[in-house]
């Protein structure tokens, strides 16, 4: 946006202008800003602790504690956001979950087991039906999750939130899940730009809403790269397995008379650890190379009353979110989690912007939603990101 | 709104006059606010207003728990219903910490916390109160399964462990075992229905699964020395069986496992473990015990002298010194302290006792396994 009149003359954001938008009452600029949430290594022990403690139990309160504070490093024009989900919210909806779905399941497939035998075709079945159940659950699952957290999201104290059914975005998600696997993987750009678009298109901030207009075919140059890419280093490392396999064990049955040299054994073995390893940190960086221009791609085309966003994300950066992300919670068991999740937050925050300015005079509060227990689903299956 | 103050949040003033922002929680604007801390609670005041606000102190709540070193409050009020202040600047936070202490994080950790603490200590006297009572819910659950579930589940767990090992059907030895069956049967639980296998498998062992299915192993056949042996055995699994040990032990293993699997969020995965947790299965000296007194009763009933057990214990005790933890002797893992349990049986003397089968019979007996379609490629000694 070349017009926007926060820019400066040399095309660079100028808070003096934003002040002089502000001060008009009209459209505002909105913009995006992380400030380093305080005392997060001692939150993370705290809650580790707590959570041993009670068997777990705090989990559900420490997680709503690290919201806190990852909310609130979040400003838009320097205001902060604000959570307001419970503790006792996300313990009732595991629960719930545990109750009605999680502990039924769990006896029935016992009572199959024990009746008809592990190996009987009834318990295959009965496998297969839940299998396929779990997978549209999954779907089902993350639609509740973010409805539940963009109704706990407030800004200047206006809600969030989502609309649309929980059951089209998981029968979406599961359908194109199958489609997925018919083509190869060839579905995956379309369906991520399919499922985004059910979510931004029901995202509401107050009464005003969200808005997508993006298409699967721009996404199709890098994810040729990723996917030709993902074969041809699989194959290399089968290759190399194939001939370290070769030259340890001969073809056919290994000869007792002839003792391999050692040596040799173990140099092809750290050629193949080290091709693995090459082969995977490859793969990581198209993907995050993959992925990046995928963010962005979504970014620009989601809309909110006239304003765009706009994406900065790049593959070196979303590596090293990663890779740190990874060896810090590895490295910790766990423990700090939470650090990096508000890493991966403040990722998302420094790497959006918000083009165009906004009339938030007029953007009227929303009714509360009624969902009242949050993401059993989430907590059950384990694919929370926050 | 008024023009004249654009600054978002803006820092105190050394007169204590703090600014701040106030959104109505109607539309998404938000204005420039002069706050002061007063001794009732905030008096909050719109630029170039006289009319101001109070916020009570324990009227407040703070939207993320405040902490040493936050740089912004954002706090609200049942003064205000809806509305939402923002105050930014460290020493705000700091003074209000003090006034209204609900809001820290330290106070909302506690909040949460305590239910948790009150929750389990309660937990912890509950699960007292059914060891101190011998109160085994598992037991509970285990009585009310039908038979007829039990003895399929059972049959499962077998083949499950025994996968890949023949069954020995001798016909000879076959109906001597019956015969033994049929005698520590009677004159006790005459409804009682025990379906004992014979299994091909050095492993000197017996054991009890769900539904009154015992298993005996060719290696526990070999290793007694007397048909009074092998009845003590029997009689003690028949006990273990008799008491529903095995089923009271598999619900509440599994039980716990799943609580485990649930709590620490888990959630599938058990189902493929249940196989390996069967043959896992220990039962506490209490159950041991009870089955140990079972068998003498049952071997008093048929008139068969428990010193047989008692011998079998005695020599397992041998073992035991002999040789800690051999693979071999792996009912040694699952009985402790056989020397205490031999002494127990040995109490018990039966008068008019005849041998638990004749010398034909028992000599059939070890021999059940020789004409089953897979005999073991290691020939037993003993």
């Amino acid at each position: 946006m070349t017009t926007n009149p926060t820019n400066n003359a040399y095309g660079h954001f100028d808070p003096h202008a934003a002040m002089r938008a502000m001060a008009d009452g009209d459209a505002e600029p909105l913009i995006l800003s992380w400030a380093t949430p305080p005392a997060m290594v001692g939150l993370s022990v705290k809650n580790f602790l707590l959570k041993i403690i009670t068997l777990g139990i705090y989990g559900f309160w420490g997680r709503t504690e690290v919201r806190h504070r990852i909310w609130s490093a979040a400003r838009i024009n320097a205001e902060p956001l604000q959570y307001t989900g419970t503790g006792k919210e996300l313990f009732l909806g595991f629960l719930i979950v545990l109750g009605v779905l999680l502990v039924p399941t769990f006896l029935l497939s016992l009572v199959i087991n024990f009746a008809f035998g592990p190996k009987s075709v009834a318990a295959g079945l009965i496998q297969l039906t839940l299998y396929a159940a779990f997978f549209f659950l999954v779907g089902f699952g993350i639609h509740r999750a973010q409805r539940y957290r963009l109704s706990r999201t407030r800004w200047r104290g206006i809600r969030a939130g989502l609309e649309g059914s929980s059951w089209t975005y998981a029968w979406t998600y599961f359908w194109t899940g199958l489609l997925m696997i018919l083509t190869l993987g060839w579905a995956s750009p379309w369906r991520a730009t399919k499922l985004q678009g059910l979510i931004t298109n029901a995202m509401r901030f107050g009464k005003s809403r969200f808005a997508f207009d993006a298409k699967g075919g721009p996404l199709y140059g890098r994810f040729a790269v990723l996917w030709f890419s993902a074969v041809v280093i699989s194959l290399a490392v089968i290759a190399i397995a194939a001939f370290v396999n070769f030259k340890v064990l001969g073809l056919g049955m290994p000869n007792p008379n002839i003792r391999p040299d050692m040596t040799e054994l173990f140099t092809l073995l750290a050629v193949f650890y080290a091709v693995g390893l090459i082969g995977f940190l490859f793969y990581s960086i198209i993907s995050a190379w993959y992925r990046a221009h995928m963010m962005n791609h979504f970014a620009r085309h989601t809309t909110f009353e006239g304003a765009r966003f706009k994406g900065s994300a790049t593959g070196r950066t979303l590596v090293s979110l990663a890779v740190g992300n990874y060896l810090m919670v590895l490295f910790t068991l766990g423990l700090l989690v939470p650090v990096a999740q508000a890493r991966s937050a403040r990722y998302l925050v420094e790497h959006l912007q918000i083009e165009g300015n906004v009339p938030l005079a007029q953007i009227q509060q929303r009714a509360a939603d009624d969902i009242k227990r949050g993401e059993g689903l989430a907590q059950a299956f384990d694919f929370d990101a926050f | 709104m008024p023009s004249d103050d654009t600054t978002p949040a803006a820092a105190p003033a050394s007169t204590g006059v703090f600014h701040g922002r106030l959104s109505d929680g109607a539309s998404a604007a938000s204005r420039p606010v002069e706050i002061r801390l007063r001794s009732q609670g905030l008096d909050v005041r719109a630029l170039h207003q006289d009319q101001s606000t109070i916020w009570p102190w324990s009227s407040l709540t703070a939207a993320t728990p405040l902490t040493k070193g936050a740089d912004h409050a954002l706090l609200q009020s049942t003064a205000a219903p809806d509305a939402s202040l923002l105050v930014t600047g460290s020493d705000f936070v700091t003074a209000i910490s003090i006034s209204a202490p609900q809001l820290t994080a330290h106070a909302f950790g506690w909040r949460a916390t305590r239910p948790m603490l009150v929750a389990l200590a309660g937990l912890a006297v509950l699960a007292g109160g059914l060891w101190l009572g011998h109160i085994s819910p598992a037991r509970g659950i285990a009585m009310v399964i039908p038979e007829s579930l039990r003895r399929q589940a059972g049959s499962r767990a077998i083949d499950a462990m025994t996968e890949g090992r023949a069954t020995c059907n001798a016909a000879a030895g076959r109906e001597a075992l019956e015969r033994l069956i049929t005698r520590l049967s009677n004159g006790t639980d005459e409804n009682r229905r025990f379906n004992v296998r014979v299994i091909n498998w050095n492993l000197i062992n017996a054991f009890a699964a769900p539904g009154g299915q015992i298993v005996l192993t060719s290696g526990v056949i070999a290793a007694s020395q007397s048909a009074d042996e092998l009845a003590g055995i029997l009689a003690h699994e028949m006990g273990h069986a008799e008491a529903l040990h095995p089923e009271t032990a598999i619900i509440r293993t599994v039980g716990l496992y799943a609580a485990f699997e649930l709590m620490t969020g888990g959630g599938g995965g058990t189902l493929s473990s249940v196989g390996v947790l069967l043959s896992q299965l220990r039962y506490s000296k209490a159950a041991e015990r009870d089955a140990d007194d079972r068998a003498t009763r049952r071997l008093e009933h048929a008139k068969i002298s428990p010193s047989g057990l008692a011998n079998f214990f005695r020599r397992l005790d041998a073992r035991e010194r002999q040789k800690k933890g051999s693979k071999h002797w792996d009912i040694l893992n699952t009985h402790p302290k056989s020397r205490e349990r031999a002494e127990a049986v040995a109490k018990h003397h039966v008068a008019d006792g005849t041998p638990a089968l004749d010398p034909a019979d028992w000599q059939a007996l070890r021999s059940i396994c020789i004409a089953s379609p897979k005999p073991t490629p290691k020939a037993n000694g003993g």
